[in-house]
């Protein structure tokens, strides 16, 4: 079935049309509601919030790419996810004003695979872990990032410095690890 | 640029897991179901259908059990016989056996239908005895409604047995219709129950019973009366204005 004609059944609150669309990306918004979470449980709640969500905002959505209304039940997604962690003060931000974006020389997480990176990603503390995946994942700049989070705009940048750094000790310990395995 | 490099691979690795990796559990049929009850087109109407259909079966059965207490026929002031409970003993023999035993039936005790309410059926009963030479009160004879039916008789079995004998043959012959031979036979033997009771009772309190089956306005309908009002939703009153007399021995 074409995403249109599901979208089109899915307005007229069809039930069948409801369960296919979620079927359809039921995992993927999981997988983006676990990157921001700290447990499964918590990311299945969101996943059911945000659905809901869809389901009713689909009225005011004007289709116009498969692309585009992925992207839109992201954002949704993310927005449910970044409303919960405010809730529960998950975020704990060290005020860095003068934070520099710094470059690690080495490209090891190139040599990672998806699971790994994944994997990597969540084990990050939640701060790091929110304002790395709206920079590099969501593809946020740090204005808006300092936006959605009420932070300034050199905490956002050195929140990400911290990141990279975390998640590449993580990926050296892991593939030195991987090594003394080897030998 | 490597830094963009890096960003570019992170990103394309992660929006292109299309399964949950190993260490991470993702229950699909439980969220759905929490979402599927939390959907706005999911309606509660079944849960009210039920609620609905319970009430009116309640209030069905209080208005079933309502009828039923109506019915009931009150015998000698105390003693409750339900009227509907010998609906078919059309000839049986009366329960008694004594000579000159003075039988008086109040209307009010009839189980009168409105069709057959009509004067040929006191004077056929009346013929009916006259022709197998029973002896009937003068007062019955008068008697051109069910207002009231005095019948003395020697031997009521006697008579009860002539009558058997009787009604067939006449039914050969004349083609009575059915509200003769059915209601006032069966009304009959009935009554001469409370009649043999009323010899252990002195003339006032006879009276006093009387009054009081007078009192009660409501009158008792066959059962195939009441199936009606249950369906129709109509009581009649009673419309009889019956006078008793009593006969002493």
């Amino acid at each position: 079935m074409e995403l249109l004609q599901l979208i089109r059944e899915c307005k007229q609150q069809g039930i069948t049309a409801q369960k296919y669309l979620y079927d359809l990306f039921a995992v993927q918004m999981f997988l983006v509601c676990r990157r921001y979470l700290k447990s499964d449980a918590e990311a299945e709640e969101m996943v059911q919030n945000g659905f809901l969500k869809i389901f009713k905002g689909l009225t005011g959505f004007s289709y116009t790419t498969d692309a585009a209304f992925v992207a839109w039940m992201k954002k949704i997604m993310i927005n449910e996810c970044l409303q919960e962690l405010r809730k529960k003060n998950s975020f704990f931000m060290v005020a860095e004003e003068n934070g520099v974006e710094t470059i690690s020389g080495d490209d090891v997480i190139s040599k990672l695979s998806a699971d790994e990176i994944y994997r990597l990603i969540t084990q990050m503390p939640i701060g790091y872990r929110t304002v790395f995946n709206l920079y590099v994942i969501e593809g946020y700049s740090h204005v808006e990032i300092a936006s959605i989070l009420n932070i300034s705009e050199g905490t956002s940048k050195s929140q990400l410095n911290r990141a990279r750094k975390i998640l590449q000790q993580s990926v050296t310990q892991n593939h030195l690890y991987a090594e003394r395995k080897a030998k | 640029m490597q830094s963009e490099r890096q960003n570019n691979h992170i990103q394309q690795a992660v929006d292109g897991l299309q399964q949950v990796p190993d260490r991470f559990v993702f229950n699909s049929g439980e969220t759905w179901s929490g979402l599927e009850q939390r959907l706005p087109g999911k309606k509660k109407k079944k849960t009210w259908y039920y609620a609905a259909a319970a009430i009116l079966l309640v209030a069905g059965t209080v208005y079933l059990g309502f009828l039923s207490n109506k019915s009931k026929l009150i015998v000698n002031g105390g003693a409750i016989a339900s009227a509907a409970l010998q609906p078919e003993k059309k000839f049986a023999k009366p329960a008694f056996n004594q000579k000159n035993v003075h039988i008086t039936v109040s209307a009010s005790s009839l189980r009168v239908s409105e069709k057959h309410n009509t004067p040929t059926m006191a004077v056929h009963a009346a013929e009916v005895k006259h022709k197998n030479g029973l002896e009937i009160v003068p007062e019955a004879k008068a008697l051109t409604t069910a207002e009231q039916i005095v019948v003395t008789n020697p031997t009521i079995e006697q008579a009860s047995n002539e009558i058997k004998k009787i009604i067939p043959a006449i039914a050969a012959t004349k083609p009575a219709p059915k509200k003769y031979k059915v209601i006032h036979l069966n009304e009959l033997l009935q009554s001469a129950i409370v009649a043999d009771q009323q010899n252990t009772l002195s003339k006032s309190e006879l009276k006093k019973m009387m009054q009081y089956q007078n009192d009660e306005k409501e009158i008792v309908t066959p059962s195939e009366n009441n199936s009606k009002q249950l369906f129709f939703f109509k009581i009649k009153p009673a419309t009889t204005t019956n006078t008793i007399s009593i006969v002493e021995n």
